[in-house]
C-alpha cells in the first residue's frame, strides 16, 4: 500500500501545475490609480505601471481607461498596453475633485471587496482631477509618480498617523457612525504636486478642506503624537516682561511667532453632558521650543510659566477655531460622535441623528502644555 | 460487534495529546468568519456569548466523560449497540458517521472557497480538493492509524501558532470606543450568540470516537478542559480584535473577518502576509479533515465490519466528487447552517439523553447480575 501511493502523490506535483503563472516580465504593476469622473459620468481610471522590460530605459508609463465600473476601466486600460495589469501592488489611489464631492463609498467598497487589492495603500484628493497630478509629477519628477506621492505621504507621517489614510482606515470611519473620514490632499505648486491640504468628507463626500498645518490639533486627538511641529503667535505685549531686549514702540502690535516640536502629545475626550451634548477634551502637551522670533529670557522663572499660560490658551483657541470649522460643514472627523455612541445606552445611535446632533455640541477644550526644553540656548 | 474495544498498547496514544486533538478539531474553518455570526447576534456583549458557550461546552464534555466512564473501554458506536439494540444503534451510529462525512466536505469546501476568492479564482477545485484529499490519504498509509495523526495535529497545531504572534498589527489599530456601550444586548440576543458560537466550537465530539485509544484515561480530564478553554481565548480574542478592527457597520458583512485583519499587515521584505496566512491555514485543515476521515473509517469498521481501505478510499472519492460538484458560496453557507443547527442536537442534546439510558442500563444489568449470583447460591 506504501509502495503503490506514491503515484497518486506524484499527481499533486502535477497538480501544481493548474495554478495561473504570472511572469514578471509579462506584468505591468499597477503602482499609483487616479480615479476621475468624465462629463458623461463615466469613470476615468489613471493609471501609473511599472513594466520590467529588458530594452527599455524608462519603466514606468502611464495608462488610462474609460468605463462605467472601476474593474472596466482596468480592462479598457489593458487595451492601450502589452503587458498585463496586476493590482496587487497599488500603492497609492488618488481621487479626483469631481469625483471626491459627488461620493467615493462605492470606490472604496470596490476596492476592499477585491483581496488582490492590497489593505495597506494610501488614499488622497486631488484639488483637481486625479490624471492632472499624476501625469505632471510623471514628467517633471525622476522618480515614478506613485512612488513620490506615496513617499510624501510616508514622510510627513510619524506612526501611523494621519496623512497616512490607509484604505481600511478610510473604510471603517466611512461605515462607523459618528465618525467621518479625512484625507490628505494634493494640489499643484509650481507644476509639483504639494500635499498642502487636508480634505474633510462627510461619509464619502468631500464638503471641505483645512491647511495641512492643523494636522497635529486633529492627529492629537485620535492618538499619541510625536515629532511634529506647530506654531503658535503670541502678542508681544503679553510677553514684555520676559523678553531679553526692552520693546519698542512699534513692537505693541506684533506677535512673538513661536514654533515648538512636541515630544508627546495626547487628547482624551470624554462625555460631560449626553443631553446637553457637552463633551470635555483634555489636551497633554510636552513640547521642545524650536523657534522664537523674538530672544525670550529663559534664565528668569517667570518666563516658562507665561508662556506655558500663553500657549495653552492660543492652543485652545485652534481648537475652537477648528471645531467651530468642522460644526459648520457638517464633518466630524474627529469622532466626537463614536464616543457619544460609545456612551449612549438604550439605543443606537444613527446616522442622521448623529447629523443633526453634530453641529450642536458644545466642546471645552483644556490644553496643558509643559514646555521641557528649548534648544542650546537659554 | 464487540461492545469494548480490546486495549492494545501499539494503537493508543497518551492522555497529554487529547489537548492538541481538541483544539484541532475546534479551530478548523469555521473560526475565519465566526465574530461575524456572534456579533450579528449580541454585539458589543459577543464575550459574554462566547464565555456561556465554553460553560455549555465544558458541561457537555463531563457528561460525554461520564457516558463513557460506565463502560471499560468503549465508545459511541458500542455504546449505542448496546444500550438500544443492534438495529437503531446502527441507525444512530450511522448518523455520526453522516456528520462526520458532512462535516468533512464543509471544511474542505470553505476551505476551497478561500483559495479561490483569495488568492486562485480561476484554479479549478479540482486541483486544490484533489490536493488535499490526497495529503489527508497519505497520513493513513502505512500501519500508524490512529497514532500518526495524532502527531500531525501536535506538529501542526505547533506550527500553526505562529500566526497569533502576527495580530498584535491589528491590535494597534484598534479603535476601543467600539467596545462600548456595554451590556445593551438582551439576554436572548446573548443566548443567540452563544449558540452561534458553539457552531464554530464543534468538533470536542471526537471524544466518543478515540476514548478507547486514550492510554492514560485517568489522567485526560486535564488536557480536554485545557483544550476547550485555549480554543475559547483563541476565539475570545478573534471576536475581540474583529469588533475593534472594523466598524460595528461592517462587521456583519465580513465573510471572513479573520483572514481580512491579517490583510493590514505589511512588512517591508513581505507585502502581502496575508497570502502566507491563507496557505499557512491549511494546517488547521489537514488534522481536522484527517480525524474526521478517521472517524468515518473508524465507524464503518466498527458497524458493517467494512475493511478501513475500502472505506478511505470510497470516501475519498465521494468527497472528491462532491467538493468538485459545490460551487457557489452561498450553498456552502446554508450546508453550514443546517449541518450546525442539526449538529447542535446531536452533540448538545443527544448525551444528555444518552446518559440517563446509560444509568438505567446499567442497574438493570446489576440487577439482573444479582439475581443471577442469588440463583446460583
Amino acid at each position: 500500500m506504501k509502495r503503490m501511493f506514491i503515484f497518486p502523490l506524484l499527481i499533486t506535483l502535477v497538480l501544481g501545475g493548474c495554478i495561473p503563472s504570472n511572469q514578471l516580465e509579462k506584468m505591468g504593476i499597477l503602482y499609483a490609480a487616479g480615479i476621475d469622473r468624465t462629463h458623461n459620468g463615466e469613470v476615468e481610471l489613471s493609471a501609473v505601471i511599472q513594466q520590467f522590460e529588458a530594452q527599455s530605459a524608462n519603466n514606468t508609463k502611464m495608462v488610462t481607461g474609460k468605463a462605467d465600473t472601476l474593474r472596466g476601466t482596468l480592462q479598457n486600460a489593458n487595451l492601450e498596453t502589452n503587458f498585463h495589469l496586476g493590482s496587487g501592488k497599488v500603492q497609492i489611489v488618488l481621487f479626483g475633485m469631481d469625483t471626491a464631492k459627488q461620493d467615493l463609498g462605492a470606490y472604496i467598497d470596490t476596492l476592499r471587496r477585491d483581496p488582490v487589492v492590497p489593505n495597506t495603500l494610501y488614499l488622497a484628493v486631488s484639488e483637481t482631477t486625479a490624471r492632472k497630478i499624476l501625469q505632471t509629477s510623471y514628467s517633471a519628477i525622476t522618480v515614478s509618480a506613485g512612488r513620490y506621492l506615496h513617499d510624501v505621504i510616508d514622510r510627513n507621517s510619524n506612526d501611523d498617523v494621519f496623512p497616512k489614510v490607509p484604505l481600511y482606515n478610510y473604510f471603517v470611519k466611512l461605515s462607523d457612525i459618528g465618525q467621518d473620514p479625512m484625507l490628505p490632499m494634493f494640489h499643484l505648486y509650481e507644476g509639483i504636486p504639494k500635499m498642502d491640504y487636508i480634505a474633510l468628507f462627510q461619509k464619502g463626500k468631500y464638503v471641505g478642506k483645512l491647511s495641512m498645518g492643523e494636522k497635529y490639533l486633529l492627529n492629537m486627538l485620535e492618538s499619541k503624537v510625536k515629532g511634529e511641529f506647530f506654531d503658535v503667535s503670541v502678542p508681544t505685549k503679553a510677553l514684555k516682561q520676559v523678553t531679553r531686549s526692552p520693546l519698542n514702540s512699534d513692537d505693541k502690535n506684533k506677535n512673538v511667532r513661536i514654533n515648538f516640536e512636541i515630544a508627546e502629545g495626547k487628547g482624551r475626550i470624554r462625555v460631560v453632558d449626553m443631553d446637553k451634548l457637552d463633551f470635555h477634551a483634555k489636551i497633554k502637551m510636552e513640547v521642545h521650543l524650536i523657534e522664537t522670533s523674538r530672544q525670550l529670557d529663559f534664565n528668569n522663572p517667570q518666563t516658562a510659566s507665561l508662556l506655558k499660560k500663553k500657549v495653552e490658551k492660543e492652543v485652545e483657541k485652534k481648537y475652537d477655531k477648528l471645531l467651530h470649522h468642522l460644526q459648520s460643514v457638517n464633518s466630524d472627523v474627529i469622532g466626537f460622535g463614536n464616543i457619544y455612541r460609545a456612551n449612549l445606552k438604550g439605543h443606537q445611535l444613527t446616522e442622521k441623528e448623529w447629523r443633526d446632533k453634530f453641529p450642536k455640541i458644545n466642546v471645552k477644550f483644556d490644553a496643558d502644555v509643559k514646555i521641557v526644553g528649548h534648544g542650546e540656548m537659554s | 460487534m464487540d461492545i469494548n474495544i480490546k486495549k492494545s498498547p501499539t494503537s493508543s496514544f497518551r492522555s497529554f495529546y487529547l489537548f492538541f486533538i481538541v483544539v484541532t478539531m475546534q479551530v478548523g474553518v469555521g473560526i475565519m468568519g465566526a465574530p461575524r455570526w456572534i456579533f450579528i447576534h449580541a454585539r458589543q456583549d459577543s464575550w459574554i456569548s462566547i464565555l456561556i458557550a465554553w460553560l455549555a461546552i465544558a458541561i457537555v464534555v463531563a457528561i460525554m466523560l461520564l457516558i463513557l466512564k460506565q463502560y471499560e473501554n468503549a465508545d459511541i458506536f458500542g455504546i449505542q449497540v448496546d444500550i438500544f439494540g443492534k438495529w437503531i444503534g446502527t441507525l444512530l451510529g450511522l448518523i455520526f458517521i453522516v456528520y462526520f462525512f458532512i462535516s468533512n466536505l464543509v471544511v474542505l469546501a470553505t476551505y476551497i472557497e478561500v483559495i479561490h476568492v483569495f488568492l486562485y479564482p480561476d484554479l479549478p477545485s479540482y486541483a486544490i480538493g484533489g490536493a488535499m484529499i490526497l495529503l489527508v490519504l497519505y497520513a493513513f498509509v502505512g500501519k500508524g492509524g490512529l497514532r500518526i495523526i495524532v502527531g500531525i495535529s501536535f506538529l501542526f497545531f505547533v506550527i500553526s501558532q505562529l500566526l497569533l504572534l502576527l495580530v498584535y498589527e491589528p491590535i494597534k489599530l484598534i479603535n476601543w470606543h467600539h467596545y462600548f456601550p456595554m451590556f445593551q444586548s438582551t439576554p436572548m440576543d446573548i443566548l443567540k450568540g452563544a449558540k452561534a458560537t458553539t457552531f464554530t466550537l464543534l468538533g470536542f465530539e471526537i471524544l466518543f470516537f478515540i476514548y478507547p485509544f486514550i492510554g492514560n484515561k485517568e489522567k485526560m480530564k486535564l488536557p480536554i478542559y485545557l483544550g476547550i478553554s485555549y480554543t475559547t481565548v483563541i476565539l475570545l480574542l478573534a471576536t475581540m480584535i474583529s469588533i475593534g478592527y472594523y466598524s460595528l457597520e461592517d462587521l456583519p458583512h465580513m465573510e471572513w473577518s479573520v483572514l481580512s485583519y491579517y490583510k493590514s499587515i505589511a512588512y517591508s521584505f513581505m507585502e502581502r502576509l496575508d497570502y502566507i496566512v491563507i496557505v499557512l491555514w491549511l494546517l488547521t485543515v489537514i488534522p481536522t479533515s484527517n480525524f474526521l476521515t478517521w472517524g468515518m473509517m473508524h465507524g464503518l469498521k466498527r458497524l458493517f465490519q467494512i475493511p478501513k481501505y475500502i472505506s478511505l478510499y470510497s470516501i475519498a472519492i465521494i468527497t472528491f466528487f462532491l467538493v468538485i460538484i459545490i460551487k457557489t458560496d452561498t450553498f456552502i453557507l446554508t450546508a453550514t447552517d443546517k449541518l450546525a443547527n442539526y449538529a447542535i442536537w446531536l452533540v448538545f442534546v443527544y448525551p444528555f439523553v444518552l446518559l440517563p439510558c446509560v444509568y438505567i442500563k446499567k442497574y438493570f444489568r446489576k440487577q439482573k447480575y444479582k439475581k443471577q449470583r442469588a440463583a446460583k447460591s
